[in-house]
Formats: C-alpha cells, structure tokens, sequence
C-alpha cells in the first residue's frame, strides 16, 4: 500500500497565512523526505471558515525542493475555471514537477463557491462533466475544436454539428507564420503534460453519483477525509461493480483514500495530542452543513479517525485497506489546533513505523 | 534605478528546440544565478496555444524560484489578464505574494494575439475595457476586505479575498504599453506603472511617457506612482565583435522565428536576408542595445538623460538556452553596467 499526505485547510480562515502555508511547505517537504508518496491538497473556493488558498502555487513551491513525492489538487473545482486553463495549469505543473501530478478534480460542493464566480449551481455536474470531457480531449489529441454546452474552443467550434473534433490533417502543413490571418478553428493547448497522454485524473466521490462518472472516463476515484470508513467501502463496492458492467477491473486502478490519521508513542497520546482537533474539524463539517453524524470522540474514533501508537494505526489501515480494497492511504495529520512540531513528529513515526510495515 | 531580469517563457522554438521539462528545470537555476549576481527581481512571460509550448500559466513557476531563493523580486511580464477571470488571478498572486514573503511584482497586459482571445471565447475589440475592469477588481480583491462588483465584463457579489497579498495595499502593478498613445494614456489614468516594450524607438518612447505622465497628473495620481520601466534587448560581451556574434547566434533568430510567427510581420515569406530588411524588424533591431558594458551604459544613458526612468529591464534571455553564455553576460551586466547606475 501506498501512502501520502492531505491538506484541506479546514479552520483555517482568520489565521497567519504566512505562518500557516510555511508550515504545509516544511511539511510536504519533510513527507518527501521521509518517503511519502504522494500529497494532495484540497482546492477551497470562497467556502466559509477555509483560506481560498491557490494550490498550483503551493505545488510549484515544493516541486524545485521535493524529489520523489507526487503532488496534486485533491479537488479541484474545474466547472468555476475555462477548462483550458485546468488544462494549462496542470500541464506546467507536470513539467515542473518532471511529471509528478495528480489531477484530482470534484464537482464541488458549496454553493458560495458558485456564487462567487457567477455560476449557477445547479448546472455543476453538467459543466463539471465538459470539463473533465475537455481535459482528457485536449490531452488525447493535437489540435482540436471542442463544441460544449458550455465551452467553445476555439469560438468557431460553435460552427460544429458534433461535440468535438481534432484538426483534419492537411497537406502542406502550415508553419505557424502561414496561418496568421487564417481563421481559428482548431487549438493546440501547449505545452504538453510529461506524463503522457496525460496525468492521473482523481474523481473526488463526496457525492456517489460521480463515481459512475469516473468509471464511464476510466478515471480513479478519490473518497475524501469526510466520509465514514464503512461510506469508503460503499463507494469502493460500486466503482468496482460498475467497472465489471464495463468489463473491467478495479485492479487496473490505483486505489487511493483519505483518512484522518496521527500517530503518537501510545494511543492516549494520540489522543490527547490530536482528539480535540480533529473533533473541532468535524464540528466544522457540521457547521458546514457537510457532516451529520455526532462529533463526539468516541463516535469518531470508531468511524472516521485513525489515532493511535504505530502497532494500532498500522492494523486499523490494513483492516481497511482489506475491506476496501485500496491500495493507496492519504493521511490527513495537520488538522488547525495540532503544533506543527507534533504533526512532524507524527510524520516521523509513521514512516519509521508503518510506511514501511504497509509496503510489504 | 532598479534592474530588472526578463524574459523567460520556457519556449521550445524551432530554432533551438528542448524539452520542456529541462526548460522548466534550469529556469529555477537562472533565476538563483541572477539572484546571486544582484539583479532586483527576475520576469516571466505568457503567451498560450503556442507551438513551441510558451508558458501559460506564470504563477507556480514563480512560486518554485520564490521558494529556491531569497530576495530577488518575481515578476510577470506580462499576465494577460485581458483573457482571464481577474478573482482567480488575485487568487493565485495572493498565495504566490505570501509564500514569496511579499516579493512579487504585477506586469499585466490586455493580450493582442487573435488565437487567444478566440481559444478564451472572448471578444477582442473590447479588450482594453476588459482589462482595465479586471485590474480595478483585482485591486478590490487584494484589499482583502468584502466586496462586490457589477461591471460590464465581470459580477463578484460579497466575496473576501484570504489570503490577501502580502504586500499592502497590493503587490506593484505594472502595464505592457504599446506604441499607441491611447493605451499610455489608459495607463495613466488608471495610475498603474508603465512599462515600455522592447522594439520602440527612443522619440516613440519620451512621446509617450509624456502622454502617460500627463494622464495620470490629469487623473490625481501622485508623481511617485507614475513609474516608468523600459526594457530591452541585450546582448553585452567583452568585446563588440563578440556581442555581435551573439546577436547574430542568438537574437536575430529568435526575431525571424517570433516576430514573424506573432505576426509582426504579416507578409514575411520565410527568407532571412529580406525579413531582416523590413521597416518592422529595422525597428526592433535598432531598439536592442549591443555591445560591450561601457557601450550597454552609453545607450541607457542616451534614453534617460532624454527621459528619466527608474526601472530597467534587459532581456538577456533570448530561447537560445545556452547556460554558460547566458550566465556570463547577466554576469557581465550585474557587475559592470548596473554598479554605474546605483
């Protein structure tokens, strides 16, 4: 099993934002260091109580520092951007990062997120589907003219009976100078991602709706830190039955999760180091009108949160991992309310400890 | 005055053609090497749906030099925030300002090439209203405070920009001029910084500083806000017959292949000998300044006992991508042209 970090900036609204984002850089850098996979960071628009953090910046930050760790949006609300820019933004970051992103893309939840771009949000998981149709078409081919409900690219794609086509080759081929003063009817978005034909594309399943929009784009999915362990399973139980409809495999895929999990010399520790800020996490869930389940510790700790020496956090993970069938654990451990040096900490044991127990 | 180091936009040209990946990389190096020879802040370029990969997006490579060095200025010359949606933009320099602890510097500029505003969906003729909307939102966004805007191109209703930037009230904000005296006037009013393009002849330049200086008097601006940047191209060795080799390895390809291809040059055929004859590129090529350093001080005397100027910016950086070359010549002007002027 793999393992990887997870920001999601809950809380955090009101806070030294200076302090704050040094701290997730010294983290991600130390995870890379200490041999974490992968880490992902949720991408908050405008949604109360959250910093509307820009994570292509933080990625950038830590791609000329960090080596080995893949970095990515946990996700990305791409209905509120022109999804050419989705495609741009991810492309240079691969560069940057010599090929080490994850797109993790979501339909997005918050209706201020919406409001803020003047985007209806009833029309989310329409534009959210053209979006990730025009990543992966944008990707998959040179040129092309894309005829969406929502997005003409370039303009004259309007001019199209089919939703899409790439450029029809033609002899002689017209060097660039040849074609200013030409009509635009087809695009090429440059530069290119490393990994080709494009990076791992993460379905974030707060809804379970969008796991079927997933399976239908061949794309994996990505349960977020919100949902309850037997809420995971559930949504890994129908990724793999609509891809065996599809006559295919869940094993094909990676398999990736994201749990509230911290690690300290004993379970009380853990508990005393860690218990109240995840509890206030939660509370913050509720006050979001995202989570309905009682905060209480006891509560969480049977169903959402991962506490506890590394013999304890190891086998919860493995029963999970068993029940699941998920291959790969992204570990939210720096809720607000944790000191940053107990958060390291925790990062160190974890990868003394169980990173490596997981891998064999 | 300050010195500004520019332009990079990890380009693959045909001319000298790389991965872009290796691009990507060594920018990170350019930009510690300019940092450790004293230039005061180090630019980047976009452009998009290019055929030789220019970059389209600045921020986050900004963001991995910000985190690699530690105190040279990073700047964007220029975002086109004429194609974009001005709430994200703040957005992504808010994070970049605070990560960079407060080191950025805002080139903006409405965008020209027809492929982008087609690619974007966005109507071209109205682009500098677009623009100048977009700046006046941003500026609201990066006070941090909650607003709302209801334009003509834009909606924002109660919305709070966190983080905000850094630097208060906002990083500075700079615009691209062209040669026309509408948008230096446009420039002015709005009390943005102006910043000279690089193929402009000196009258052109001192015309429309004039028009600008003006505007903004004429608009309330205070003097201290009205700065002006010129930038141009260098090619500076040792010796002369050296620069000119440069040149002609390294700049005037890059001009056959980009000016044309831009469409500078719109009835170009491809012949070196002819495009170089043409009045446009006659322009650009008596704009750059080649030579050796006492000859660089000369030239950018000449322009600023003509017109004075507080920023300058020498684009050394012409796609060859030849490290050792490129590294000895901003040497060579960190250490022997800018000293003069400080």
């Amino acid at each position: 099993m793999r393992t990887g970090l997870y920001f999601g900036w809950e809380g955090t609204a009101g806070n030294d934002a200076q302090a704050l984002l040094g701290q997730v850089l010294d983290q991600v850098e130390l995870g890379d260091h200490l041999g974490f996979d992968t880490c992902l960071f949720a991408e908050p628009q405008f949604e109360h109580g959250r910093m509307s953090v820009s994570v292509p910046e933080i990625i950038g930050a830590v791609a000329g520092t960090t080596h080995g760790i893949r970095l990515g949006s946990a996700n990305r609300v791409i209905a509120l951007q022109h999804p050419a820019r989705v495609v741009e933004n991810y492309a240079v970051l691969d560069q940057l990062t010599n090929g080490r992103i994850v797109c993790g893309v979501g339909v997005g939840q918050h209706e201020s997120s919406f409001a803020a771009y003047d985007t209806p949000f009833d029309e989310r998981f329409a534009r959210f589907e053209e979006a990730l149709d025009f990543m992966r078409q944008a990707w998959s081919y040179d040129a092309i003219a894309f005829n969406g409900e929502f997005t003409k690219f370039p303009r004259s794609a309007a001019r199209l009976e089919q939703a899409f086509e790439s450029e029809p080759y033609t002899k002689p081929y017209l060097l660039p100078w040849q074609r200013v003063g030409k009509p635009v009817n087809h695009l090429a978005i440059t530069p290119r991602p490393l990994q080709l034909p494009y990076p791992p594309i993460w379905v974030d399943v707060t809804d379970p709706v969008t796991t079927t929009t997933a399976v239908q784009r061949g794309c994996a999915i990505l349960p977020p830190a919100i949902l309850s362990h037997d809420a995971v399973i559930d949504r890994y139980q129908r990724f793999g039955a609509a891809l065996a409809d599809a006559g295919r495999s869940a094993e094909e895929f990676e398999r990736p999760l994201v749990r509230n999990v911290f690690v300290a010399a004993s379970r009380e520790a853990a508990i005393s180091l860690a218990g109240e800020a995840f509890q206030a996490l939660f509370r913050d869930h509720t006050a979001q009108g995202e989570f309905a389940d009682p905060c209480s510790l006891e509560y969480l700790t049977e169903h959402h949160l991962i506490l506890g020496d590394p013999d304890d956090v190891f086998d919860q993970l493995k029963t999970l991992q068993q029940k699941a069938g998920v291959n790969h654990v992204l570990c939210r451990m720096a809720p607000p309310g944790i000191a940053h040096l107990d958060v390291l900490a925790s990062m160190r044991l974890f990868a003394g400890e169980v990173i490596t127990r997981l891998r064999s | 005055m300050e010195f500004w180091l520019g332009l990079y936009g990890m380009q693959s040209p045909r001319v000298h053609p790389r991965a872009w990946s290796g691009l990507y990389n060594e920018v990170v190096e350019h930009a510690e090497f300019a940092e450790s020879v004293g230039f005061d802040s180090f630019w980047l370029t976009e452009h998009h749906f290019w055929y030789d990969g220019y970059c389209p997006d600045l921020y986050p490579v900004l963001a991995t030099i910000a985190r690699r060095t530690s105190k040279i200025g990073i700047g964007t010359g220029a975002s086109l925030l004429g194609l974009h949606d001005p709430l994200r933009e703040a957005q992504q320099i808010a994070t970049l300002d605070v990560i960079s602890n407060g080191r950025v510097i805002l080139g903006l500029a409405p965008g020209y090439r027809p492929e982008e505003f087609e690619g974007f969906d966005i109507e071209k003729k109205v682009r500098g209203k677009r623009f100048y909307e977009g700046a006046e939102v941003m500026k609201k966004a990066f006070s941090g405070d909650r607003f709302s805007h209801h334009g003509e191109f834009f909606r924002y209703d109660d919305v709070c920009l966190e983080p905000a930037p850094l630097q208060r009230p906002h990083p500075p904000m700079w615009v691209g001029a062209n040669r026309s005296h509408q948008q230096a006037r446009n420039i002015g009013r709005a009390g943005l910084g102006f910043w000279e393009g690089p193929s402009m002849s000196i009258e052109t330049f001192a015309e429309n500083v004039e028009v600008f200086k003006q505007a903004g008097r004429d608009a309330g601006h205070a003097e201290e806000d009205l700065k002006v940047g010129l930038f141009r191209d260098i090619c500076i060795a040792d010796t002369a017959e050296e620069a000119l080799q440069i040149m002609d390895e390294d700049l005037l390809p890059m001009y056959e292949e980009q000016y044309v291809a831009y469409g500078y040059v719109p009835e170009a055929t491809g012949n070196r000998r002819e495009m170089l004859a043409h009045p446009v590129f006659k322009e650009i090529i008596d704009a750059s300044m080649v030579g050796t350093p006492a000859q660089i001080i000369r030239k950018i005397e000449r322009y600023r006992n003509r017109v004075p100027f507080d920023h300058f910016m020498p684009r050394i950086m012409h796609m060859s991508q030849k490290k050792e070359r490129l590294f000895r010549q901003m040497e060579l002007f960190a250490r022997e042209v800018v000293p003069y002027f400080k």
